[in-house]
């Protein structure tokens, strides 16, 4: 009789800890259930809001890395590409039914009525191969030639009457002829800085730096529109 | 019999009780310390500066040339009508920019080499022209191509 009380007590106590822990195998249940979101769900959910951010900014980021433009001339058109002559060399540009092809007017064209020698923009995402997947091509005018050029030199002499300067560039062997006019910008380099400054300032043996024009009957002199000189003396 | 199974049930109520809360207890703690390491852990992370690619420079090619474009970088898509030009040449070298609209600048790079200005574009294509040159009159000129596009891709 003893044995079975012994083994009924053990079974009471056995039955009540496991009713006990009943509930627990449900707390997660009754968290869901529950509409009123706690303040450490607020917490989780304010940390995953700012990790998804951060991994988006991130993608975009990657993403930015590889969105480019490549501006040049038609060489060749074939069913699904495009090949430009750019001044970083040839690129083959990837289209597709998706790329949005545009002219001058901004009115969307197809791939076949880009011709040989026309001018594009082909913007997109570059592959993992390097190739230009455009997302967008616009065809645009002939870009005008910069003509201007840089000349710079040692000052050997100065005509402060007729406002010739000339350069002589013992590394590229060059003697250039500088016109100065009123429109003509003149600078100085001093203690690390540019500073304005005037043609008069301007003595043989100072550094100079001309940006300007070739004449077009006389490409050696060029009219000079910006100049910056360092002294001598400095 | 009637009061020993009365002091079971009372024994076992209390110590299934005393398990769960238990368990509930530790597993609160668990959590709590884990949104607390987390939030450390996106802390630290702000803290931390985001590392910089480390740029490839070809040793044959800084022997020869002395102006390194650090951005933008050629072929880029800039999407506001100005962009600044950082690099490095030089210490104390006049450096030019020569852009589109008949635009130019000159400024100089500081003590290090370091140099910054900013450059207005057009709308399109920009070829934007950087001549370095050093105390000695030495030249060195790079070419950088970018495009000035709202239109989103």
């Amino acid at each position: 009789m003893n044995k079975y009380k012994s083994v009924l007590l053990v079974l009471i106590f056995l039955a009540l800890t496991i009713l006990c822990l009943g509930p627990k195998v449900n707390f997660p249940l009754q968290a869901q259930d529950n509409p009123t979101p706690t303040e450490t769900d607020e917490k989780i959910k304010g940390i995953r809001d700012t990790v998804k951010e951060k991994v988006k900014e991130q993608i975009d980021e990657i993403k930015k890395d590889t969105r480019k433009a490549f501006v040049g001339t038609v060489s060749k058109v074939a069913d699904q590409s495009l090949s430009l002559d750019t001044q970083s060399g040839p690129q083959v540009i990837k289209t597709d039914d998706e790329t949005e092809i545009v002219n001058e007017d901004r009115k969307e064209i197809g791939l076949e009525d880009i011709k040989l020698e026309d001018n594009v923009i082909a913007l997109g995402y570059l592959d993992e191969d390097g190739l230009l997947e455009a997302k967008r091509v616009v065809l645009t005018p002939e870009p005008e030639e910069d003509k201007r050029e840089i000349a710079a030199g040692i000052v050997t002499d100065i005509s402060k009457e007729s406002l010739l300067i000339t350069l002589k560039n013992e590394n590229k062997v060059k003697t250039y002829t500088i016109l100065v006019n009123s429109k003509t910008d003149v600078k100085q380099k001093e203690d690390s800085q540019i500073n304005e400054s005037e043609f008069k300032e301007i003595a043989e043996g100072d550094f100079l730096i001309a940006v300007g024009t070739p004449e077009e009957d006389n490409g050696k002199i060029i009219t000079a529109t910006t100049l910056c000189f360092v002294s001598n003396e400095e | 019999m009637r009061k020993e199974a009365l002091i079971a049930i009372l024994i076992g109520s209390i110590f299934g009780l005393a398990v769960t809360f238990g368990i509930r207890g530790s597993d609160q703690l668990l959590k709590d310390s884990q949104l607390l390491k987390n939030a450390f852990r996106s802390n630290s992370q702000e803290e931390e500066p985001t590392p910089m690619p480390t740029p490839i420079i070809d040793s044959s090619a800084e022997k020869t040339s002395a102006l390194i474009l650090s951005s933008p970088h050629n072929n880029d898509i800039i999407d506001q009508d100005k962009v600044v030009i950082e690099g490095i040449t030089s210490p104390n070298a006049l450096v030019t920019f020569l852009y589109e609209k008949e635009g130019e600048i000159i400024i100089t790079s500081d003590g290090d080499g370091n140099f910054s200005q900013e450059i207005e574009l057009i709308g399109g294509a920009n070829e934007i022209k950087i001549t370095s040159f050093d105390t000695e009159g030495k030249e060195t000129n790079k070419i950088i191509n970018l495009v000035y596009s709202t239109a989103e891709i």
